[in-house]
């Protein structure tokens, strides 16, 4: 198996790209019928989706206490220090934590921590990095998700270097669809540099639809409008909103998994998760 | 009308189906008189009967003469918080190579069981990589833990 690698992109802040990421992944690995091996790349220097997986607990024992490399030591692997006099690039097996294991099947992550930041300020020469390490472990996965920071830096060039295709969360509210020209020209930018591998949008999905109020049936219009410009699928299922997914997040749990949580919004989400599959191609 | 006073109301409505509306309507003329209320109530905290705090039940797994890795996994797989339900335990039981039933295990307790007598008669060396491998109970954290994770971070 070759893993499919997609990143989730929003120049736009809030989305909810952590969350969707790591709902999918569970959707798409915890599911009886769904056995797929996922790894969760944090690509964030906020490090919510390893939060969210990890909890302090885990965090502490696999990233603080042992000093265990992290994606910040992927982008730093050429740094030299004085403590790190031979420079070399962190093994697979020390980055990457297994979050769950199913007899068929496993779910790991890629954690980040908040020092990822301090790469943004040498970012030269760093962008193929994590392109380079997803090359090592992609046999051991059918679907690589890597949930990028919000912001046009090396962390997004890294994305775009390591992944084969772009999905777009949007939250159908005004300025979360100002970040789709901003991403268009993003990935313009990038396709036009030489030697770079060309990237492309498999599809937008909406976050946190609730298909109620004007505004965000106006929103949906205008990012489906944008969408058709630059020949980008829209998925037609749609995230619901649901309380049930920052619980989720506190409990380190997916939406499915939550007490309380609705039918409708599981099977919501549940579509989605389809639907990107179909799409993604796995 | 504040949440109490809905609970009140969603029990006066289960009563009110239990007892009929005309027993209901002659009481509710009566209850309007606060002393009536007052006496109800000295009455019932006369006779309500507060039961005896009960010591706490030792864990089993404190007093079960086993091996100390042992105990480790046993009490690593009773973990609630690493292994909410049956299935994560299942789950657990193939990934350590323990045979599961065809009809699964009937509850947590036979799952756990199960997995530590497996390990009972297997090497220690086989045994300690069992104890690393299942899953720690995962403390999900406050805001505070993470502050502290964040903050404590390298200078």
């Amino acid at each position: 198996m070759t893993a499919k690698r997609v990143a989730m992109i929003n120049m736009k802040g809030g989305v909810g790209k952590s969350t969707l990421t790591v709902n999918l992944a569970y959707e798409l690995s915890a599911v009886a019928g769904r056995d797929n091996n996922i790894l969760v790349v944090d690509l964030d220097p906020q490090f919510n989706a390893s939060q969210y997986m990890l909890g302090t607990s885990r965090y502490k024992s696999h990233v603080v206490a042992t000093d265990r490399p992290t994606v910040w030591d992927i982008f730093e692997q050429r740094t030299r220090t004085p403590a790190k006099t031979r420079p070399a690039p962190p093994k697979p097996a020390d980055v990457v934590v297994n979050v769950r294991s199913w007899s068929t099947n496993k779910l790991d992550l890629l954690p980040s921590r908040l020092e990822l930041a301090w790469s943004l300020k040498q970012p030269g020469g760093k962008e193929t990095l994590l392109k380079e390490f997803l090359d090592q472990v992609e046999d051991d996965y059918d679907l690589i998700l890597i949930d990028c920071a919000p912001t046009e830096s090396v962390l997004t060039s890294a994305a775009y270097y390591a992944a084969d295709q772009i999905v777009v969360p949007v939250k159908p509210e005004f300025l979360s669809t100002i970040g789709l020209p901003l991403l268009a020209t993003s990935i313009k930018d990038h396709n036009a540099t030489r030697g770079a591998p060309k990237v492309s949008v498999t599809g937008i999905v909406f976050n946190h639809a609730s298909d109620y109020q004007p505004e965000e049936k106006l929103a949906k219009r205008e990012v489906r409008a944008v969408a058709a410009e630059y020949e980008w699928n829209v998925l037609n299922s749609e995230v619901p909103y649901s309380r049930s997914f920052p619980k989720g997040a506190r409990e380190g749990k997916p939406l499915r998994s939550t007490s309380h949580a609705r039918k409708m919004q599981k099977s919501k989400l549940y579509a989605v998760a389809a639907e990107f599959a179909r799409a993604v191609g796995i | 009308m504040t949440d109490r006073s809905l609970d009140l109301l969603a029990d006066l409505a289960r009563l009110l189906k239990r007892y009929g509306a005309a027993d209901f309507a002659r009481l509710s003329a009566m209850l309007s008189d606060p002393a009536l209320v007052g006496s109800l109530r000295s009455v019932l905290e006369g006779t309500v009967k507060i039961s005896p705090v009960r010591p706490e039940k030792e864990r089993a797994v404190e007093d079960y003469p086993l091996d100390p890795n042992l105990q480790v996994l046993r009490r690593k797989l009773t973990d609630a918080s690493a292994f909410p339900h049956l299935r994560d335990l299942v789950d657990e039981a193939q990934r350590l190579g323990v045979r599961v039933p065809p009809s699964g295990f009937k509850s947590r307790q036979a799952a756990v069981t199960s997995i530590v007598k497996h390990f009972e008669h297997r090497p220690q060396g086989e045994l300690a990589l069992a104890v690393e491998k299942v899953r720690v109970g995962d403390s999900r954290g406050s805001l505070q833990e993470w502050s502290a994770i964040i903050t404590n971070r390298r200078p």
